[in-house]
């Protein structure tokens, strides 16, 4: 199941969705500076973020991962990352329901999803 | 213009701290019960707030919650005592039933995210707010 969702990943995603520099200037009037340190501040939070909702769904804690899935999809709108927002938003709805094994089950996605973000935000910085 | 942004996601607390950074002070909340122990203790030293940007799910006391204590000490205010407080709802809840909730416990605005800077300061330019 996991192999079939990361193959639909890979096939589908363009670096776009990944991460949508140009949305997110456009969003903030194109002031680089402002970019830079929030995709920065993305970068030092998330891991930890991404912990805490690993550790709520190790717990069966619906309204936990509800939360922490819910702010780490804020936190990926809010800066262009479509994909990632896109699947943690899924979690989100899954854990609201208490279907905490379908959430769980998304969480490798979202791990993997996670990591080429990470890689795109790496590509961008070293531009 | 003395801003409080209560937001418990780090990277939207940062966004709305670099993009109100021309307009003045910014206090942050990383959550609703520490909202609620700024705005009082604020407000106890008569330090009060022009604008509170206030994200909806928090753990603890979430942002409805937190709208609604913060109108309930405003209206035991003297009249004429204050100007009450703008509020303006960051939130990712775009559903009806949250956006209903926070105009009828009456904020001032509903800002979806992703944040827009445009849409921001078209707010904060309705409620009479410019840079320094």
């Amino acid at each position: 199941m996991v192999i079939l969702q990361e193959t639909v990943v890979k096939c589908s995603m363009s670096q776009n969705e990944v991460l949508d520099v140009e949305g997110f200037l456009r969003r903030i009037g194109g002031d680089l500076e402002i970019a830079e340190a929030v995709v920065d501040g993305f970068v030092q939070d998330i891991p930890h973020r991404f912990a805490m909702l690993k550790a709520a769904s190790q717990a069966g804690d619906a309204t936990l991962m509800r939360q922490h899935a819910h702010a780490i999809h804020g936190a990926a709108v809010n800066i262009g990352a479509k994909q990632l927002a896109t699947t943690v938003r899924a979690v989100e709805e899954h854990a609201k329901a208490s279907e905490v094994g379908v959430a769980v089950g998304l969480l490798p996605e979202v791990e993997l999803r996670l990591e080429r973000l990470q890689q795109a935000i790496q590509e961008w910085r070293a531009k | 213009m003395r801003t409080l942004i209560v937001e418990d996601d780090f990277t939207g607390r940062l966004l709305l701290q670099e993009l109100l950074r021309n307009y003045g002070e910014c206090i942050v909340a990383e959550d609703g019960v520490q909202a609620m122990k700024v705005f009082e203790e604020n407000m106890g030293k008569k330090q009060l707030f022009d604008v509170i940007c206030l994200d909806i799910m928090m753990p603890g006391m979430d942002g409805q919650q937190v709208l609604k204590k913060i109108r309930s000490i405003e209206d035991t205010n003297p009249p004429g005592s204050k100007t009450r407080t703008k509020i303006i709802m960051t939130t990712a809840l775009t559903d009806k039933s949250n956006v209903f909730m926070a105009f009828r416990e009456q904020c001032d605005a509903y800002l979806p995210k992703p944040i827009f800077k445009e849409k921001l300061e078209a707010i904060l330019a309705e409620f009479g707010f410019s840079r320094t």
